[in-house]
C-alpha cells in the first residue's frame, strides 16, 4: 500500500477510535444542586398544642335543684352579674319555712325553761334543814362520845369489881351492878351511836335535799344553754338557706363568652355541677407542651410561630411561661415522655381563633437574620465531619465543612464553603469525588390544576 | 456404508471448521429453548403439585371483623366448596441478631388440625399442638435469611406489648410461594419480611379477636363461576368491612409466579428462533457454497447412473447431520441449564419440592424443531444439485458477472485503493447474501442490545425510583394511624435531621363498571425526601385538590383530568367519595395515586394523621436511631434506603453476571458463525483469485486484507444496524412487558452499544484471526494449475 | 550471432536443481538435476510433454516453488535460500507472470487489473500505456466477462508487463484459446518483449510456438534433453496449428 494510504488508514482509525472514547465516556450525571446563601436562619422547638382561653370560668351549680334549661348557647356574650341559669328555688324557700318555724319553736322552749326554776323560800327551807341537822348530829355525836365514856367507865369498873369479886372485895352484887351498869352502858352507847348515824344520815338526807334544788336550779341554765344552741344552729341554718335560696339565681362571675355549655337541659343538678365555661376568646394563650429536654432551650420571650392549620397566616406569639415542672405522657407512637408546657401569648389580640383549637408551635429558640447557609439535603457524613458536594467547573469536589446550628431545611456554615457555591443535593452514592455533574436547580412544576 | 456416506463423512471433515460453527449456533438456540421450556414445566408441576397437595384456596377476602358463625353461611354459599376463616395482621417483629425492626405476618391456623386450606408443609421441627401459646411456625426463607431455627425465640409487638414466641417449626404455604410483604411490593426481602403461623386461639385472645375473624378463604366447587362467588361473597361481608374478595389472579404470590411462568414461555420462544434463524442462514450458505464446489463431483455421480433424489438426499443428510451434532450439544447444555435455571427460580419462589423435569414431549419437540431447521437450510443447496445438468458441470466456469459497486458511480472511485473496490464489488455482487450475512451479525450484536439493555432498564428504574423520586435515608411506617404530633416526635429522635410525613391509605377507584386497587399517598405540598416525578423528570407536587393518578390508570379506566371518579376508601372505616382528577402522570410503577396531605384528611373526613414518615437521618446516630425506633410500640416496619438498595442490587447482580456471560457466548457464536462461515465460503470462491494476487506480489497481509475486508465491512455495517435493531426490540419488550403496574422504560446506554460493538467485533476480529493463519497455508501452485 | 563475443548476462541460473514431490507412498521426481542458463532479453520458449516438468521449473523460477536440491540465482542472488518475504518482494518487482487460465481479477476491469499491479512497484507504466500496447486500449472499463478469451489473455499479458518487470513468464498463454486468437496474442507477446526487451520464457507443448523463440529448451523426464538456439525466427502471423 502506498504510505499517503497507510497514513490515512492511520487516521481514520484513530478517528474511530477517539469516536469510541468519547461516545463511551459516561454522560454527565444530572444532580441537583443549590446555592450557598445567606438568609435568615431559625432554629425552632416544633410541637403541637392548643390555644387556651386566659380566664376561664367555670360556672357550677351553687346549690343542688331542678336546674332549669339553659337559654344560653354557646357563643352568647354575658355581663358580669348576669343571671345565666336558674335553679328552681320552691325547694329553697320552702326549706327556708321549715327552718323559720324551727326557729321559733325552740325560742318557745327557750322561754318555757324560766318555769322550771326551783323558788327561792324551799332553797332557804332546806338550807335550814341543813343546818338543823348538823347541829342534831353534832349534839347525837356528843351524847355518843358520853355514852362512850361511861361505858368505857362502866367496863373499867365492870372489870375492876370483876377483878374484886374474884378477890373477893365485892359483893357479888355489886359486880352484878357493875356489870349491869356496864351493860346499860353499852346499850345507851349503842344508843347513842345509833342516834349519831340517825343525825348523820339526816344530815346527808338534807344536804342531798339541799344539793338537789342546787342541781335543779342549774339544769334551766344547761337547759337554756342548748336551747341557745340550737336557736343559734337553726338561725345559722336558717340564714343558709336564705342565702341558697338567693344563689338559686345563677350569676357570671365575669363578662365574657360562653365558651362551652356543659349541662344544657332540665335536670336535677347537684351542688357543684359544672353548668357553663365562660372566657373571654379574644383573650387567648396557646399551650404548648415540649418535651423536656426541648424545654431546656426555651426562655420567656422567645418568638413563637403559631400555625392554626387554616388556609390563613401564620400568627406569632411570644413564649410567657414555661412551667417549671414536667409530666408524664404517653406519646402518639405509645411511648412515655416528660412533657413540659409552655405558655405563650398571641402578638394581637385577635387571632381570629377560638378556644381549644389546634395548633401547631414553632418555638424559635436561636435565630439569625443573615447566616451563611447550606441546605440539608446536601451535607453527608464522612467520618466524624459533615461533608458536601461542591460543583467546581463541573465536576463534583468533596469538602468537609463545620456547621453550626441547623433547623430541618438548612445549616448554618461555620467553614468550608463560601457564599455563592453551588453545592449537590441528595449525592448518596451515585456521585464520586471528581466526577462530572451536569447541576440544575430543582424544577417543580407549578401545581396541577 | 455406500460410497455416497463415505463422501459424506469426507466431506464433513473437510468443512468441520465451519460445521463446527454452525452446530454451536444451532446449540445455543437449542439450549435457551430447552432450559426455558424445561424450566418451564418444572415450575409449572411443580405448582400445580403444590397447590393440590396443600389445598391452595381459590377465593381470598380480607375484612375487618366478622363473627366465627359466619362460617358456615359462607360454606353454604352456592359455588363454595370449603371456607376457612382466620385472624391475620402484621407486627412489627424484634429479630435476634438484627437492628432495624423487621415485619411478620401472623397468620392463625388451628391448634387441632391441619388448616382446611392453605395447608403448611412443615420443614423442620412439628405442627402446633392444642396446647401451645406462644409457639409458633416460621417460613422458611424468613427463618434462613435471620438464622433463626426450632427453638429460636422471636419478639413480637402484639397489640402495643412485646411478646416472646418461641419457633417450634419452619414451614411453607402455597399462599406464599413468593413471599412480598403487599401487593405493591416487587421484591422479596426474606431478612424483612416473614410469615408466622400462630395458634388461633392465642392469636385470637392477643388480637382482641375472639371468636371473630377478619381474613377468609374460599376453595371453589367444581364449575362453579369464581366472579359469582366473588360477588355473594362480597355481598355478605360488606358490613363487616369486607375489602373486596379476589380470586388468584390477584393473589400477590400466585400472581407474580404466574407471570414469571408467561414470559418464561415467550422467551422460550423468541431467542432460540433467533439462533435457529441464523443456524438456517448459515447452513444453506454453506450447503449452496459446498454444492456448488463440488459441481463437477455431482456431474459426475449423475453421470454415473446417481439418481437426483438420491444426491438430493445426500446433501440433506449433510445438512441434518450438523444440525443433529448442534441438537445433541444443546440438549445436554440445555438440560443442565434448565437445571440450573430452575434451582435458580427456586430461590425465589418457594416449593417444597422443586424438582427439575423435562419430558419425552420436550426432547421430541426439539427433536423435531431441529430436523426442521436442517431440511430449511438445506432446501436450496439440495434444490441445485437435484437440478444441476450433468454436462454443465464439466465446463470450467466463466468469470463471475460483476458491476462498479454504488460508491464508484457516486464518483468516488478515485478515492478507493483497488482492494476496497473488489470488496465493495465482492458485496454487491450477492446482495442477498451479503445482507443475510449482515443481518446475522446485526442480530448478534442486537442480541446483546435487548440483553444487556434490560439491565440498563433496571438500573435507570432504580437510579429512578431511589435517587429522583425517593432521597429519604429511612421510611418508617407506623401499625395504626397516629395523629400529626407523631412527627415531631420522630424529630426529637437521635440522628434525625428532617421528617416528612405522610399518610397512606388503600382504596378503590372506580369510574363507571372499571375499577382498580390502588393505594393513596397523601404528601406535603414542599415534600423533598419523596417526589413525584415522571418519566421525563419532571418533578410534580400534590394536589391541593383533587387526585393525581397514573397516566396508564387513568386510561385503563377511561377517566381524563377535570372528570370525576369515585373512590372507595378500604380501611377500617370504609366510606366512598367522589373526587376529581386533577391530573395524570406518567410514572415508573403506577399503583399509586396522590393527594396533598391536608386535601387527603378532607377527603378522608379525618384530623391531621399519618400512617409514616420520610425521614432523614444523620448517618453517625443511625445505630441510635435503630435502636430507639426498635422499641417504639407503634411503629411496624423501618426502612433504609441504603439498605434497599443494596438488597436491589446485590439480588439483580449475580443474575446480572450470569446473563451477561450468557449473552457474550451466545453473540460470540453468532458471529463467529457468521464471520467464519462468510470468511470460508469467500475463501472458497475468491481463492484462486487472492494466489493470483500473491503470485503477482502481494504479501500476505494484503490479501488477508482483501478476503477479511469484506468480513470487515460487513461487521462494520451490521454494528449500527444492529444497535438500532436492539433498540427498536428493547422498545417493544418494554412496551409489551409493561403493564398499568409497572411500566418499564427502554435504556440503551452507551455503555450497552460499546459492549455490544466491542463483543461482536472482537469476535469477528478474532476469527479474522484465525483465518489468517489458515490463509498463510493457501496453495499457490494448486490454484494456478486446476482451474474452476 | 558469432560476432556477440560478450555473452549477455545470465539473468538465471538454474544450478542441479531437483524437485521431488511425495504424494503418499509414491514418489514423483518433477526436476531431476536440471542445469539452464536463462539470458537478458531473450525469448525463451520451454517445450516438453505434460509430466515433464516444465512447469515446476517455471514455478521454481518464479520464486513459487522450492526445490528439493539444487540453486537458482537471479542475477546474483540466490532465490533458492531466500525467505517468503524476500521472494515476495521478488516476485512484486522482477517478474511478470501470465497464467494459462488468465487469472483475471473478475470483480476489476481491465484497467483495474492491471492498476492492481502498477500501484505495487515505483515507476511503471500507467495501465492505460499497457493496455494501449496490447491493443485494448478502448476496452479500459470493461469487466473480465465482458471480454473475450484472447482479450482477457491480453489485459493478464498487460497486467504482467506493466510494471516493467525484468523477466516474464508464461504458462501455456495461448493453451485455453483457438489458433487464431492464440496467434494474435503470441504475437502481442513477441511485440511487447521486443519493444521492453523483457526477458521471456514461455511454457508449451505445443512445437510450434517454438519457432518464434530465440532460444528453445527441451525438457524430458525432468531433465534438459536439449537446447537449441533458434536462427530463423518466424513471426506468429505465419504459424499454423
Amino acid at each position: 500500500m502506498r504510505p499517503a494510504r497507510r497514513v490515512l488508514l492511520i487516521a481514520v482509525i484513530l478517528a474511530l477510535i477517539l469516536a469510541a472514547a468519547i461516545a463511551l465516556r459516561r454522560p454527565p450525571l444530572a444532580v441537583e444542586s443549590a446555592r450557598v446563601d445567606r438568609g435568615p436562619l431559625l432554629v425552632s422547638v416544633d410541637a403541637e398544642g392548643k390555644t387556651r382561653v386566659r380566664e376561664r370560668y367555670v360556672v357550677s351549680a351553687p346549690v343542688s335543684g331542678l336546674l332549669q334549661r339553659i337559654a344560653l348557647v354557646e357563643g352568647d356574650r354575658v355581663a358580669r352579674g348576669a343571671q345565666v341559669a336558674q335553679i328552681d328555688p320552691l325547694a329553697h324557700t320552702s326549706a327556708v319555712a321549715e327552718a323559720a318555724a324551727q326557729l321559733r319553736e325552740w325560742q318557745a322552749q327557750r322561754s318555757g325553761v324560766a318555769t322550771l326554776r326551783v323558788k327561792p323560800e324551799s332553797q332557804e327551807q332546806a338550807r335550814l334543814r341543813v343546818e338543823s341537822a348538823i347541829v342534831a348530829a353534832a349534839r347525837a355525836r356528843a351524847q355518843s362520845a358520853g355514852a362512850r365514856a361511861a361505858f368505857d367507865q362502866a367496863r373499867r369498873d365492870a372489870a375492876r369489881y370483876q377483878r374484886l369479886a374474884a378477890e373477893g372485895a365485892v359483893a357479888r352484887r355489886e359486880l352484878e351492878q357493875a356489870q349491869l351498869r356496864e351493860r346499860t352502858a353499852a346499850e345507851e352507847q349503842a344508843a347513842a351511836l345509833l342516834q349519831t348515824r340517825i343525825a348523820d344520815s339526816e344530815l346527808a338526807i338534807a344536804r342531798a335535799a339541799s344539793a338537789e334544788l342546787r342541781t335543779k336550779n342549774r339544769d334551766p341554765d344547761y337547759l337554756e344553754h342548748v336551747y341557745d344552741a340550737r336557736i343559734a344552729a337553726v338561725q345559722a341554718q336558717l340564714d343558709n338557706l336564705r342565702a341558697e335560696a338567693a344563689r338559686t339565681a345563677v350569676r357570671a362571675p365575669a363578662s365574657g363568652v360562653v365558651l362551652r355549655l356543659l349541662t344544657k337541659s332540665a335536670q336535677y343538678v347537684s351542688a357543684g355541677t359544672p353548668l357553663l365555661e365562660l372566657g373571654d376568646p379574644r383573650q387567648l394563650e396557646v399551650v404548648i407542651d415540649v418535651l423536656s429536654q426541648d424545654a431546656a432551650q426555651i426562655a420567656p420571650g422567645d418568638a413563637m410561630a403559631i400555625d392554626a392549620g387554616a388556609a390563613g397566616a401564620t400568627l406569632t406569639a411570644r413564649v410567657r411561661v414555661v412551667k417549671p415542672s414536667a409530666f408524664t405522657k404517653t406519646s402518639a407512637l405509645g411511648v412515655e415522655e416528660q412533657r413540659v408546657n409552655v405558655i405563650g401569648d398571641f402578638d394581637h389580640a385577635d387571632a381570629g381563633l377560638g378556644d381549644g383549637y389546634r395548633v401547631e408551635a414553632k418555638i424559635v429558640v436561636w435565630q439569625r437574620r443573615a447566616a451563611l447557609r447550606v441546605p440539608v439535603g446536601a451535607l453527608f457524613r464522612c467520618g466524624e465531619r459533615w461533608c458536601v458536594y461542591a460543583v467546581e467547573r463541573a465536576r463534583a469536589r468533596r469538602r468537609t465543612v463545620t456547621i453550626g446550628r441547623r433547623n430541618d431545611e438548612f445549616a448554618e456554615v461555620r467553614g468550608g464553603l463560601h457564599d455563592g457555591e453551588r453545592v449537590i443535593l441528595h449525592p448518596a452514592d451515585r456521585v464520586g469525588e471528581g466526577a462530572r455533574v451536569d447541576a440544575r436547580e430543582p424544577a417543580v412544576t407549578p401545581e396541577a390544576r | 456404508m455406500s460410497t455416497l456416506d463415505h463422501k459424506l463423512l469426507h466431506d464433513i471433515g473437510a468443512s468441520r471448521g465451519q460445521i463446527a460453527a454452525i452446530a454451536l449456533v444451532v446449540a445455543c438456540g437449542i439450549s435457551v429453548f430447552v432450559a426455558m421450556l424445561a424450566a418451564y414445566r418444572s415450575l409449572e408441576l411443580s405448582q400445580r403439585a403444590y397447590y393440590r397437595a396443600n389445598r391452595f384456596a381459590d377465593v381470598f377476602a380480607h375484612l375487618t371483623r366478622a363473627p366465627r358463625a359466619l362460617e358456615a353461611r359462607i360454606a353454604a354459599l352456592p359455588g363454595v366448596a370449603t371456607a376457612q376463616v382466620r385472624v391475620i395482621s402484621d407486627v412489627s417483629l424484634d429479630v435476634p441478631g438484627r437492628e432495624e425492626p423487621a415485619t411478620g405476618r401472623l397468620v392463625s391456623v388451628p391448634e387441632r388440625a391441619r388448616p382446611r386450606l392453605d395447608d403448611l408443609s412443615v420443614r423442620a421441627g412439628r405442627y402446633l399442638q392444642p396446647s401451645d401459646r406462644s409457639q409458633v411456625l416460621v417460613s422458611e426463607a424468613f427463618a434462613n435469611a435471620n438464622h433463626l431455627h426450632v427453638g429460636s425465640l422471636i419478639g413480637a409487638v402484639i397489640n402495643g406489648r412485646l411478646q416472646h414466641l418461641r419457633v417450634v417449626g419452619i414451614a411453607l404455604s402455597p399462599e406464599f410461594v413468593y413471599e412480598i410483604h403487599g401487593a405493591t411490593d416487587i421484591w422479596p426481602d426474606s431478612e424483612r419480611f416473614g410469615v408466622i403461623w400462630m395458634g388461633e386461639r392465642a392469636l385470637s385472645a392477643a388480637f382482641d379477636m375472639q371468636g371473630a375473624f377478619n381474613d377468609l378463604e374460599v376453595a371453589l366447587a367444581p364449575g362453579a363461576d369464581e366472579q359469582a362467588v366473588v360477588e355473594r361473597i362480597d355481598a355478605l361481608l360488606a358490613r363487616y368491612g369486607g375489602l373486596g374478595a379476589y380470586g388468584r389472579a390477584d393473589q400477590p404470590s400466585h400472581r407474580f409466579l404466574s407471570s414469571e411462568l408467561a414470559q418464561l414461555r415467550v422467551s422460550a420462544t423468541i431467542v432460540p428462533a433467533i439462533f435457529l434463524g441464523i443456524a438456517i442462514f448459515l447452513l444453506h450458505l454453506l450447503l449452496s457454497r459446498t454444492v456448488g464446489t463440488q459441481r463437477t463431483q455431482i456431474a459426475m455421480l449423475k453421470a454415473f447412473g446417481y439418481g437426483n433424489g438420491a444426491i438430493g438426499l445426500h446433501y440433506v443428510w449433510y445438512g441434518l447431520v450438523i444440525v443433529a451434532s448442534g441438537a445433541l450439544l444443546g440438549l445436554g447444555a440445555g438440560l443442565w441449564l434448565g437445571w440450573i435455571l430452575t434451582r435458580y427460580y427456586g430461590v425465589f419462589f418457594h416449593f417444597p419440592i422443586l424438582r427439575f423435569q423435562a419430558g419425552i414431549g420436550l426432547l421430541a419437540l426439539t427433536l423435531l424443531l431441529v430436523a426442521l431447521a436442517g431440511v430449511a437450510g438445506s432446501l436450496a443447496g439440495v434444490r441445485s444439485a437435484m437440478l444441476l445438468p450433468p454436462a454443465e458441470a464439466m465446463r470450467p466456469q466463466p468469470p463471475a458477472r460483476y458491476r462498479p459497486a454504488l460508491v464508484e458511480r457516486m464518483g468516488l472511485h478515485a478515492l478507493l485503493p483497488s482492494p476496497i473496490r473488489m470488496i465493495l464489488r465482492n458485496v454487491e455482487r450477492a446482495p442477498l447474501k451479503s445482507l443475510l450475512s449482515c443481518a446475522g451479525l446485526a442480530l448478534g450484536v442486537a442480541t446483546l442490545v435487548v440483553g444487556r439493555s434490560s439491565f440498563d432498564a433496571i438500573d435507570l428504574m432504580l437510579a429512578h425510583q431511589f435517587y429522583v423520586i425517593e432521597r429519604e435515608d429511612a421510611t418508617i411506617a407506623f401499625d395504626h394511624t397516629v395523629s400529626l404530633r407523631a412527627s415531631h416526635e420522630l424529630a426529637a429522635l437521635p440522628g434525625v435531621i428532617r421528617v416528612e410525613p405522610f399518610r397512606a391509605v388503600p382504596i378503590r377507584v372506580r369510574k363507571g363498571h372499571r375499577s382498580r386497587r390502588i393505594a393513596l399517598l397523601a404528601l406535603d405540598a414542599r415534600a423533598t425526601l419523596y417526589r413525584i416525578v415522571d418519566l421525563r423528570g419532571r418533578v410534580l407536587q400534590p394536589p391541593r385538590q383533587g387526585i393525581l393518578l397514573n397516566e396508564r390508570l387513568a386510561q385503563a379506566l377511561g377517566v381524563r383530568p377535570g372528570e370525576r371518579i369515585a373512590l372507595d376508601v378500604l380501611e377500617s372505616a370504609r366510606a366512598t367519595r367522589s373526587v376529581r382528577v386533577a391530573a395524570t402522570v406518567d410514572e415508573l410503577i403506577g399503583t399509586t395515586a396522590y393527594m396533598e396531605r391536608g386535601a387527603a384528611a378532607r377527603l378522608l373526613r379525618e384530623g391531621p394523621a399519618i400512617s409514616g414518615a420520610y425521614v432523614g437521618v444523620d448517618a453517625r446516630e443511625r445505630t441510635a436511631l435503630e435502636a430507639a425506633l426498635k422499641r417504639m410500640p407503634s411503629v411496624a416496619n423501618v426502612a433504609f434506603r441504603d439498605r434497599t438498595i443494596a438488597n436491589f442490587r446485590s439480588t439483580i447482580a449475580q443474575s446480572l453476571a450470569v446473563s451477561t456471560a450468557l449473552l457474550i457466548l451466545f453473540a460470540t457464536v453468532i458471529a463467529f458463525g457468521v464471520v467464519y462461515n462468510s470468511a470460508r465460503i469467500a475463501l472458497a470462491e475468491h481463492g484462486r483469485e487472492l494466489a493470483v494476487l500473491r503470485i503477482l506480489g502481494f504479501t500476505r497481509g494484503e490479501v488477508t486484507l482483501v478476503l477479511l475486508g469484506e468480513q470487515a465491512l460487513l461487521t462494520a455495517t451490521a454494528i449500527p444496524a444492529g444497535i438500532v435493531a436492539g433498540r427498536a426490540i428493547a422498545l417493544s419488550f418494554s412496551a409489551a412487558y409493561s403493564s398499568e403496574l409497572y411500566r418499564i422504560p427502554t435504556a440503551v446506554s452507551t455503555t450497552t452499544e460499546a459492549f455490544a460493538t466491542l463483543v461482536i467485533a472482537a469476535a469477528a476480529f478474532v476469527c479474522g484471526m484465525l483465518f489468517q493463519r489458515q490463509l498463510a497455508a493457501l496453495d499457490l501452485v494448486g490454484a494456478l494449475k486446476i482451474g474452476e | 550471432m558469432q560476432a556477440q563475443k560478450a555473452t549477455p548476462a545470465a539473468v538465471f541460473h538454474v544450478h542441479g536443481v531437483t524437485k521431488i514431490y511425495r504424494m503418499g507412498e509414491v514418489e514423483v521426481r518433477a526436476l531431476d538435476g536440471v542445469d539452464l542458463d536463462l539470458y537478458a532479453g531473450e525469448f525463451a520458449v520451454m517445450l516438453g510433454p505434460s509430466g515433464s516438468g516444465k512447469s515446476t521449473l517455471l514455478n521454481i523460477v518464479g520464486g513459487l516453488d522450492v526445490p528439493t536440491s539444487g540453486q537458482v540465482f537471479f542475477r546474483d542472488w540466490e532465490l533458492t535460500a531466500a525467505d517468503d518475504t524476500a521472494l515476495t518482494r521478488y516476485r512484486r518487482h522482477a517478474l511478470g507472470f501470465v497464467f494459462q487460465f488468465y487469472s483475471l481479477i473478475p470483480s476489476l476491469t481491465a484497467r483495474e487489473n492491471v492498476a492492481l499491479v502498477t500501484e505495487l512497484v515505483r515507476d511503471p507504466m500507467t495501465p492505460e500505456e499497457a493496455l494501449k500496447l496490447v491493443g485494448l486500449g478502448d476496452r479500459l472499463d470493461h469487466f473480465p466477462s465482458q471480454l473475450s478469451g484472447g482479450e482477457q489473455q491480453r489485459v493478464a499479458i498487460a497486467r504482467a508487463i506493466a510494471k516493467r518487470p525484468a523477466v516474464l513468464l508464461c504458462d501455456e498463454p495461448t493453451g485455453a484459446l483457438d489458433s487464431r486468437t492464440g496467434k494474435l496474442v503470441l504475437e502481442t507477446l513477441v511485440r511487447v518483449c521486443a519493444e521492453l526487451a523483457t526477458t521471456t520464457v514461455i511454457i508449451t507443448h505445443n512445437a510450434v510456438i517454438a519457432d518464434t523463440a530465440d532460444r528453445v529448451v527441451n525438457l524430458h523426464n525432468g531433465r534438459v534433453s536439449s537446447v537449441r538456439i533458434n536462427t530463423v525466427k518466424r513471426s506468429p502471423a505465419e504459424l499454423e496449428w
